[in-house]
């Protein structure tokens, strides 16, 4: 039902561009289901409908013309007979003609009748659903956006329907949708011609014996995608599945700008050119699994957690490498090592900057901070009785391998006592502030003073 | 200077099934309220009301719901009606189950806003429920005078707010059940940070 209310709005849109006055019936006639379905490749596949039910020898890539405009007819006449089960509605419940389906307790008891605009508007709306990693797939409510998709209807169909990739594979509308729309938000200028290469460079379609698939995108690339193209703070989205069973998320607001506030702080963090540089590899290392995104009840920064951090955050005695790599004389294994050695660092700048977007309201104050703490640190460690291992240990183990705060603090009071006056100002305003930190943010803190450290240890090399 | 009486009430769960949930398998809850329901609750704490025309609100001026989390329950649920099976002389009738995941808000908090200080005070000694009727929510002794401004601002009062108008970033809540099934619209106002997920305790 949500989808007739997408369909509604893609048709308004849809007919004001191209100064049309089509009704959902004709749309759906003479633009969805050439596009969809009058194919040996079908864009969509809705279990039970019309189009998908065979006749015996029967098979999608072996009708002719007029076996599918039958099957057409046959949609349209269960239409007018006025069949409104899942087969026919997109998102409506199953068939209750012969007996309650075991689902047929969560349907709603008002008797909702569903005029046939309605039914033809779902199905238009339906093909909008943007399918995101974690098997689930977003509506968004904005024409801009739901033109942009219906872009990308036709070049999918050009690309299902291209010779030279005959083995790519149909049936994947909300995939694509997801694929395109991050494709889409990317290229500033109007989009002319879009080559199969182009578009591959773009995104991953994969192999699979045999069988090219466009591989479904991560929520957070979709959202840095996004963010680049639509300047508002924030859209609703509304996050479903549809299937054997349904599953229903409902309504998130996707805060876009928190994607905007992450990428200029990055840049303020670490310059221009390793923002731009790090992107495509930072961008993945965002973000929590949808479902856990949607359960902190809005998608943005909150849910743009970096997914390995939490690691760090359950065991603090974890270390953190970031040591320069040893090079030998084979050239494989340096290029190896060093393109590791750059995913470790550009991992390190991605925590660092998501952290200090959570932790703190003056964030200028803050950005060279933990360094300079992890520097004087640094420094105390060097400062002591050479081979010694009670520094460091002292470091890693008590003081950032600890659990409380109290711990921290008692770990700080003792190195206090050993250095030197400029320092000790420094260390005793992190003993305040540590004090006066909520135990979230303090874990927060701990890891990223922790990465510093490390980072500080290999500048020191 | 417009005057709000605020009134707090807490509970250990809260579901609210989303409109759009049909035959799931999988359910989460809303975070917010549709007119439908404000107008429900409204009529709960004031059945008086109950003889006023559908479709408006008389006392609630605004409202605030916020969570610390949601959690995923199992829960068995039955087809809406007996299947018959067999023959004649053997035939059966049963009622087939199967499982729901919800979603379940965690400690929700919804924060009342009345325009008069006796209706706060009314609202004050009575419970009120979620959506499902064991999702009891529990006032607060404690009435909060404010402003409309700090209300809509201040990160003390946070939560979501489905506020009921039509407008660009308005989109589509549901059916108003007692208003002959019109969709009913509204835009999310968000104050503060509407979920304070329960630390690990660190």
């Amino acid at each position: 039902m949500i989808a007739a209310v997408i369909g509604r709005t893609f048709l308004q849109a849809y007919n004001t561009h191209y100064r049309k006055d089509y009704d959902a019936k004709t749309f759906f006639d003479q633009v969805f289901f050439p596009l969809f379905f009058d194919h040996p490749k079908y864009m969509q596949w809705v279990t039970n409908s019309p189009f998908v039910q065979m006749k015996k020898g029967q098979k999608v890539d072996k009708l002719t013309s007029d076996d599918r405009l039958e099957k057409l007819e046959d949609f349209h006449v269960k239409v007018q007979d006025g069949v409104r089960d899942a087969s026919m509605v997109i998102g409506g419940s199953a068939s209750e003609s012969k007996e309650f389906a075991s689902t047929s307790g969560q349907v709603t008891d008002l008797s909702m009748e569903m005029d046939s605009e309605e039914l033809y508007l779902s199905w238009i709306g339906g093909g909008f659903g943007v399918g995101v990693a974690g098997g689930l797939s977003i509506f968004f409510d904005h024409s801009d956006l739901l033109m942009a998709l219906f872009e990308g209807w036709q070049v999918y169909r050009q690309f299902l329907n291209h010779s030279s990739i005959s083995s790519l594979r149909g049936n994947q509308i909300n995939t694509w949708n997801g694929q395109w729309l991050s494709y889409y938000c990317r290229q500033y200028k109007e989009i002319k011609e879009v080559d199969f290469h182009q578009f591959s460079g773009h995104c991953r379609i994969v192999e699979k014996s045999g069988v090219l698939e466009v591989s479904t995108i991560q929520w957070n690339q979709l959202l840095f995608s996004m963010s680049k193209k639509w300047a508002t703070p924030m859209m609703m989205g509304y996050v479903y599945s549809l299937g054997q069973t349904n599953t229903t998320m409902g309504f998130y607001p996707f805060q876009i700008s928190a994607c905007r506030g992450l990428r200029k702080f990055y840049q303020t963090l670490f310059g221009e050119n390793h923002a731009i540089e790090d992107a495509a590899f930072y961008e993945t290392l965002y973000g929590l699994h949808i479902k856990r995104a949607c359960e902190k009840g809005a998608v943005g920064l909150v849910s743009l957690q970096p997914k390995d951090l939490d690691k760090y955050m359950k065991d603090r005695t974890k270390k953190v490498r970031l040591s320069r790599p040893k090079l030998g004389s084979d050239e494989e294994k340096n290029q190896k090592a060093l393109a590791k050695d750059r995913e470790n660092i550009i991992t390190y700048r991605a925590y660092k900057t998501w952290i200090l977007a959570m932790i703190t309201k003056n964030k200028e104050e803050m950005l060279d901070y933990t360094s300079s703490i992890a520097k004087c640190l640094m420094a105390y460690r060097d400062g002591g009785a050479k081979g010694s291992k009670k520094r460091p240990n002292q470091i890693e183990l008590d003081l950032l391998g600890t659990k409380s705060k109290k711990g921290f603090i008692m770990a700080l009071t003792d190195i206090l006592k050993e250095i030197n006056e400029e320092d000790q100002t420094l260390i005793k305003g992190l003993r305040d502030r540590v004090h006066l930190m909520g135990s979230e943010d303090f874990g927060y803190f701990q890891v990223l003073l922790k990465f510093d450290y490390a980072y500080a240890e290999r500048e020191n090399c | 200077m417009d005057k709000l009486f605020i009134v707090t009430y807490r509970g250990a769960f809260g579901f609210i099934k989303p409109w759009t949930a049909v035959r799931d398998g999988e359910t989460y809850s809303q975070q917010f309220l549709t007119p439908s329901m404000v107008e429900g609750i409204e009529r709960k704490l004031f059945p008086n009301l109950l003889k006023e025309s559908s479709g408006k609100l008389y006392k609630i001026s605004g409202h605030r719901l916020a969570y610390e989390g949601i959690s995923q329950q199992q829960e068995q649920v039955q087809t809406r009606g007996w299947n018959g099976k067999g023959s004649k002389k053997e035939r059966s009738y049963l009622r087939p189950n199967s499982i729901l995941v919800r979603g379940v808000l965690i400690n929700p908090v919804l924060r009342l806003a009345f325009a008069s200080r006796e209706d706060a005070e009314d609202a004050c000694c009575q419970h009120l429920c979620l959506a499902r009727n064991e999702d009891v929510l529990l006032p607060e002794a404690e009435i909060i005078e404010t402003t409309i401004e700090l209300f809509n601002h201040d990160p003390m009062f946070n939560g979501y707010e489905l506020v009921f108008e039509k407008n660009e970033s308005s989109f589509m809540v549901g059916y108003h059940r007692g208003l002959n099934k019109t969709p009913m619209y509204g835009w999310l106002r968000m104050v503060g940070n509407p979920v304070m997920l329960a630390s690990d305790g660190a």
